[in-house]
């Protein structure tokens, strides 16, 4: 779909924007790809107890480290434990943390930032070399020396990734706060008597949302691939709770006696990253008008 | 230009700061009191005794004052002795961040050979075949966690396919798998960094002009079009170079490649804190300063950078 046809579109009223944007994602196959995913990613965590078809911490060790089969498709681990079961279960874990580390740092970032371009001056110079600082350690590092001092819990493994995360939300805020606030239409309730607070939430805050939700998107990819990471190393998720990445750590030890235990689990980790990168990706595409050609 | 390398360099001292406070509030935050951890003493010594040790460590001075000293024997190279060891802490991240930057710097080359040609074909042919497949390919190859990649390419190419060592340090091959394992999710951001960079480039009027003075499409290309779309992948090379160092800590678990990653999470697991903060805090600094090496580096290749 072309651009000039969005704006004739738009300009004889025949769609909304809204309208606009899900016809170019309904178009976009990789996007409904990660889509289907994410939804069917939902569904598990959320009926996980029903779908399951087994106890996620029943054991059987005398049927350990058993391959995939009819009856266990994914196979058992090294406690006899069904692997199927123990992702349905485990992805709680990784949507649960991205969307709370993801929603911790929208609020800081999007709070700060908006703080930040708005006001300005010193306000904006003590903030945002704050978030500078925060920037220039590898997120990912100081998670895991958050982690390693605050000690291994899931708790902490939120703090500690929403710690690191907010910086970039910030910064993003504050750019489009600052381009917003100095266009006509924000000048004129200005005029009309609007007040900061009012033309913050109502004007600024609002048109900022499409580059948010874009983050927000990649970033759920990043915060369960980074839960992952920490609970490969140990410092996540304590057994038995299962997680994607303490499966995979645990079947490090028998790679190459029962490779299905880690195979399995990384491949479903992957496919979610994989979903909202895609989705993301179509969703920075849709909703930005000058990448709509 | 000297300006702003030197403003450049200036900056580095707020960030530094920044970097040496977090570390100190972690090591504050970090549990079990400090005199037990050196001495190895028991909760029921004797507390006066106890005290007096407090008071030579400097632990009952007000915290800037305590920060103030950290600060001094860190930048006089002093970042403890290893709870485990007793090796100085940084005698052990001297010796492992040689090997990490090893890993590292391979890990780009492979994303470089894997992702400039693959990316620069895409682009050629866009919306062919090979097009749609890269641009699949380049985003899965960026989603995949580096810690189970490397467990797949070991379980491969060590274990079935017998061409490389399972893991281990000190012969050249030692280093493929962790380095390409490494590189792959760079190599898909290169390729399509590269894929749309050319893209932008080869529809510039002096692409046009050069086509139209008869130059073959071959030199157009790689004379003109790759030299330009070069410029942003330098860029995104060097701020990825953070992202390689994390991801270093997890391939260096995988393989057991002795850097500063496998020391770090080594030490996690052992509780010895010194190594850990030590390990983190010399990763940071030696982010920071490939960071500002980059960012002049990049003002060399393209002169409309503006230095304000």
């Amino acid at each position: 779909m072309s651009r000039l046809k969005d704006v004739k579109r738009l300009f004889f009223g025949e769609a909304s924007e809204f309208s606009i944007i899900v016809d170019h994602l309904k178009s976009d196959k990789p996007a409904l790809f990660g889509l289907g995913v994410i939804l069917l990613l939902v569904i598990m965590a959320v009926f996980a107890d029903v779908i399951s078809p087994y106890d996620p911490n029943a054991q059987d060790l005398s049927r350990r480290l058993e391959p995939p089969s009819w009856e266990h498709p994914f196979g058992r681990d090294e406690f006899g434990r069904d692997i199927l079961s123990r992702i349905i279960h485990g992805s709680r874990i990784s949507l649960t943390v991205g969307v709370v580390v993801i929603s911790i740092s929208l609020l800081i970032g999007t709070a700060l930032g908006a703080l930040s371009g708005y006001i300005g001056g010193w306000v904006d110079m003590v903030i945002m070399r704050i978030a500078d600082i925060f920037l220039a350690f590898p997120g990912l590092l100081l998670a895991i020396g958050l982690t390693a001092v605050l000690g291994q819990s899931i708790i902490n493994v939120m703090a500690a990734l929403a710690i690191v995360n907010w910086p970039g939300y910030a910064r993003v805020i504050r750019s489009q706060v600052l381009y917003i606030k100095g266009l006509d239409y924000v000048e004129a309730s200005r005029v009309m008597g609007a007040s900061n607070a009012r033309i913050l939430v109502s004007h600024v805050l609002p048109n900022s949302f499409a580059p948010i939700i874009v983050l927000a998107t990649i970033g759920m990819g990043w915060a369960i691939l980074a839960e992952a990471g920490l609970s490969f190393l140990g410092l996540g998720v304590q057994p038995p709770t299962p997680s994607w990445g303490s499966i995979i750590a645990t079947g490090r030890d028998f790679i190459f006696r029962a490779p299905h235990i880690t195979t399995i689990p990384g491949i479903v980790l992957a496919l979610s990253i994989l979903a909202f990168n895609l989705f993301g990706d179509g969703l920075r595409d849709a909703l930005d008008p000058r990448l709509r050609i | 230009m000297l300006r702003y390398i030197v403003r450049r360099l200036l900056l580095v001292i707020p960030v530094f700061i920044g970097v040496s406070l977090i570390a100190f509030l972690i090591m504050k935050l970090t549990p079990g009191d400090p005199v037990l951890n050196v001495l190895g003493l028991q909760p029921t010594s004797d507390p006066s005794f106890i005290a007096a040790i407090r008071a030579e460590l400097g632990l009952d001075d007000p915290i800037y004052i305590q920060y103030g000293k950290f600060l001094w024997r860190v930048l006089h190279g002093d970042l403890g002795r290893s709870i485990g060891s007793n090796k100085p802490v940084i005698l052990l991240v001297s010796e492992a961040l040689p090997r990490t930057l090893l890993l590292v710097v391979s890990s780009m080359i492979v994303a470089i050979a894997i992702g400039i040609p693959i990316g620069m074909v895409s682009s050629i042919k866009q919306h062919s075949v090979v097009d749609h497949a890269t641009r699949v390919g380049s985003i899965f190859a960026a989603s995949l966690p580096d810690f189970w990649l490397g467990l797949m390419l070991m379980m491969i190419f060590s274990y079935y396919l017998g061409l490389t060592p399972i893991s281990g340090y000190g012969r050249p091959e030692h280093i493929i798998l962790p380095a390409v394992t490494l590189g792959v999710g760079l190599a898909g951001l290169i390729t399509r960094l590269t894929r749309s960079s050319m893209l932008e480039v080869i529809r510039q009027d002096y692409i046009r002009a050069a086509k139209a003075k008869g130059m073959s499409e071959r030199e157009v290309i790689f004379k003109h079009a790759l030299r330009n779309a070069l410029i942003p992948i330098v860029t995104v090379l060097g701020l990825q170079f953070g992202f390689l160092l994390a991801g270093a800590f997890f391939v260096e678990w995988v393989f057991a490649w002795p850097g500063i990653g496998r020391l770090a999470v080594q030490a996690i697991q052992q509780r010895d804190y010194p190594v850990v903060l030590g390990a983190l805090l010399v990763t940071s600094i030696a982010y920071v300063v490939i960071n500002i090496v980059v960012d002049i580096i990049y003002s060399y290749i393209d002169p409309r950078v503006q230095y304000e």
